[in-house]
């Protein structure tokens, strides 16, 4: 009964309709992509385009809103401001140790995920809590362990008799607490991409090396960390463009001081254009900043993404 | 070159007790196989000689030295694993490389073993590719060579051929027998394939379940077989294992019945499909069976047919021999062929086969 029927409405159906042709794949992604496609164009184009015309302009609030036509002036002028340079190196320190310190916090933390050990469920939940944590709460967090006042190794050198407080807020090291707390954030997401990795590794490998006599250093070199090259690269790229552009818990924690001693790109971004008000020089800057970011990527590709990315 | 006794050896994960009191001799220079289905301890044997995995108990001794608790690398040991593992980011020649690493071999001799392994194994057009760029039959002599380079005292292999295809192993299990005849090293092969192990060693340990059901050469498994287990272990078709009372100098089985002499009782009465005569149905003695398939193999036959209780019985049969399913046929042991197993699965050795 259900047979006859649905044979017959096929029947009447398909002298009425025209055979349609499907769409192609192409024209189907673009069509389900066109939604993001006009969100993009609105918060992504506009912010830009806006942006590009603010670099070229010098921008004054007092005495009226006037945007007066400067050319490529703001992105000359930059290179003659001893702030932007120095804020260039601070920028370079704090990436690099960013990305060192969240690759082997990463490598560590995956290897004793990667070990058979009791409740191995509590110890990945802990330690994939740091990564939920915001920035800002980290930055707090952070400036209370390690500011002079309140810092562990102040409380470590009193109780051993100092009568110094330790301040690691200092001018020498503030830019290496930064990037700790950073790599602290960061770490555990890279730990658990390392993890997937690792589980795919097999056990028997291991047995090969042991036979082989390898050491534990050859071991990790020839056995662990082969099948982890790719995901290493991908996440040093995220880490840098991230860490280059990290701002809040730099604002949070020092204010890009003492001085201008953690005064990053992103802070004299900041300081430039919405504390001094000369928002065209800190487009100009920004422009800078994504540059630096495009070329950084780029290098970390040509030297290490090429080899491993099959 | 070594021998090697395992002495009441045992190994158990929490409850699970994985070998249970094995007791084995691997003669110097010998091709021993390991045989038995999956889980029966075969490969944790094999750990354990290799030293990567602890036994729980007993010794392992390698020409009488004691090396139950030294590392792996302090036995001189070298393994090949199942689907040939090799180090996958790293050329054939640093993988060989690699098994000679932390060796005190000078530059020459090292560079020379290496170049003879690669000849004898004929690997030397693929030395600087990538294991992932090797057909498997490529890559299972890039570890045989990986092996052999560091003239180990002992091989062992852990099912080197289950991951082939079946052409390849049956070439390659020749060529492995050749090099271990060449080298002479003593050699332990772990496999669950019966063909593998009946062809390839010179001795066959079989085990079930953490225990060493028999050890012999090939011609002593498969025509004495010391327990039922081994008697059903090996050939193919396997052997047919019916059970019936032995009284009165009969074995006896519904219709069947077999002139045999022995203790009486309960007895499990095995016999190989070469080794039945098919006859009529009605044939005084001969077990009464329904054809079930037959199987043409080109030089021979096998037919399978269900006796009474359910059971599949097998014979072979003339390659032209034909029958319908579901004919009704009877089936004769040879007296003088057949075997008695007690309810333990233990051989009977006792029982003289009389004429009919």
């Amino acid at each position: 009964m259900a047979v006859g029927s649905a044979g017959q409405a096929i029947q009447a159906s398909t002298p009425s309709r025209k055979p349609r042709r499907e769409m192609s794949d192409t024209r189907f992604a673009f069509l389900i992509g066109l939604p993001v496609l006009v969100f993009l164009m609105l918060v992504v184009a506009y912010p830009l385009g806006y942006a590009i015309y603010m670099s070229l302009h010098q921008i004054v609030f007092f005495g009226g809103y006037r945007a007066n036509f400067v050319g490529l002036k703001n992105f000359i002028d930059v290179w003659s401001d001893k702030s932007f340079i120095n804020a260039i190196w601070i920028t370079l320190r704090f990436t690099v140790e960013s990305v060192v310190l969240t690759m082997i916090l990463g490598l560590c933390l995956a290897s004793i995920m990667n070990q058979r050990i009791r409740m191995a469920g509590l110890v990945r939940t802990l330690l994939f809590l740091p990564w939920c944590v915001s920035s800002y709460a980290a930055g707090l967090m952070f400036g209370q362990l390690v500011r002079g006042q309140t810092g562990i190794l102040t409380t470590i050198s009193f109780t051993f008799g100092g009568t110094q407080g330790v301040d690691l807020m200092g001018r020498a090291t503030v830019v290496e607490v930064l990037a700790v707390a950073n790599a602290w954030l960061m770490a555990p997401l890279v730990a658990f991409f390392l993890l997937a990795n690792m589980k795919t590794i097999p056990k028997r490998l291991y047995d090969l090396a042991a036979i082989d006599r390898l050491t534990a250093w050859e071991t990790f070199r020839y056995v662990t960390l082969p099948p982890l090259q790719f995901t290493l690269f991908v996440f040093a790229s995220i880490t840098t463009v991230l860490s280059m552009k990290m701002f809040d818990m730099i604002l949070i924690m020092t204010g890009g001081g003492p001085g201008t001693a953690s005064a990053t790109l992103t802070y004299q971004i900041y300081k430039r254009s919405f504390k001094d008000l000369n928002l065209g020089y800190g487009a100009a800057m920004s422009f800078y900043l994504l540059f630096f970011i495009l070329g950084a990527t780029f290098l970390i590709y040509l030297v290490w993404g090429r080899r491993v990315s099959r | 070159m070594a021998k090697i006794d395992l002495v009441k050896l045992r190994k158990t994960f929490g409850a699970y007790v994985a070998v249970e009191g094995l007791d084995l001799k691997i003669n110097d220079g010998e091709f021993l196989i390991m045989l038995g289905p999956s889980g029966c301890g075969k490969t944790t044997t094999l750990n354990m000689i290799a030293g990567l995995e602890a036994a729980s108990a007993g010794d392992i001794l390698f020409d009488n030295v004691n090396v139950t608790d030294l590392p792996p690398h302090e036995r001189n040991v070298a393994m090949v694993f199942q689907s040939s593992l090799l180090y996958p980011h790293i050329s054939v020649r640093r993988n060989i490389e690699t098994s000679l690493r932390h060796t005190t071999i000078s530059d020459a001799d090292r560079k020379r073993r290496i170049a003879e392994a690669a000849k004898m194994l004929e690997i030397e057009p693929f030395m600087d590719k990538l294991p992932g760029q090797l057909s498997g039959g490529q890559r299972q002599r890039v570890a045989t060579a990986k092996a052999i380079v560091r003239e180990p005292s002992v091989f062992l292999l852990d099912e080197p051929l289950s991951a082939l295809d079946a052409a390849l192993r049956l070439s390659l299990r020749s060529e492995l027998v050749n090099l271990q005849k060449r080298l002479g090293t003593t050699t332990v092969f772990v496999t669950h394939d019966q063909v593998e192990a009946m062809t390839m060693g010179d001795r066959i340990a079989v085990m079930n379940s953490g225990r060493l059901e028999q050890i012999g050469t090939p011609d002593e498994i498969y025509n004495s077989p010391s327990t039922v287990f081994v008697a059903g272990f090996l050939g193919s078709p396997p052997m047919n294992l019916l059970e019936g009372d032995l009284a009165g100098g009969f074995f006896r089985r519904g219709g069947l019945a077999v002139p045999i002499q022995g203790p009486g009782g309960k007895v499990t009465l095995g016999v190989r499909p070469q080794d039945v005569t098919v006859t009529e149905a009605t044939a005084p003695g001969a077990l009464p069976v329904t054809v079930y398939a037959v199987e043409h193999l080109g030089r021979e036959s096998v037919l399978i047919a269900d006796d009474d209780r359910g059971n599949k019985v097998r014979a072979l049969v003339a390659p032209g021999w034909h029958a319908r399913v579901g004919e009704k046929l009877g089936i004769m042991p040879d007296p003088a062929r057949c075997l008695l197993f007690d309810t333990n699965g233990a051989r009977i050795y006792e029982t003289v086969a009389r004429a009919a």
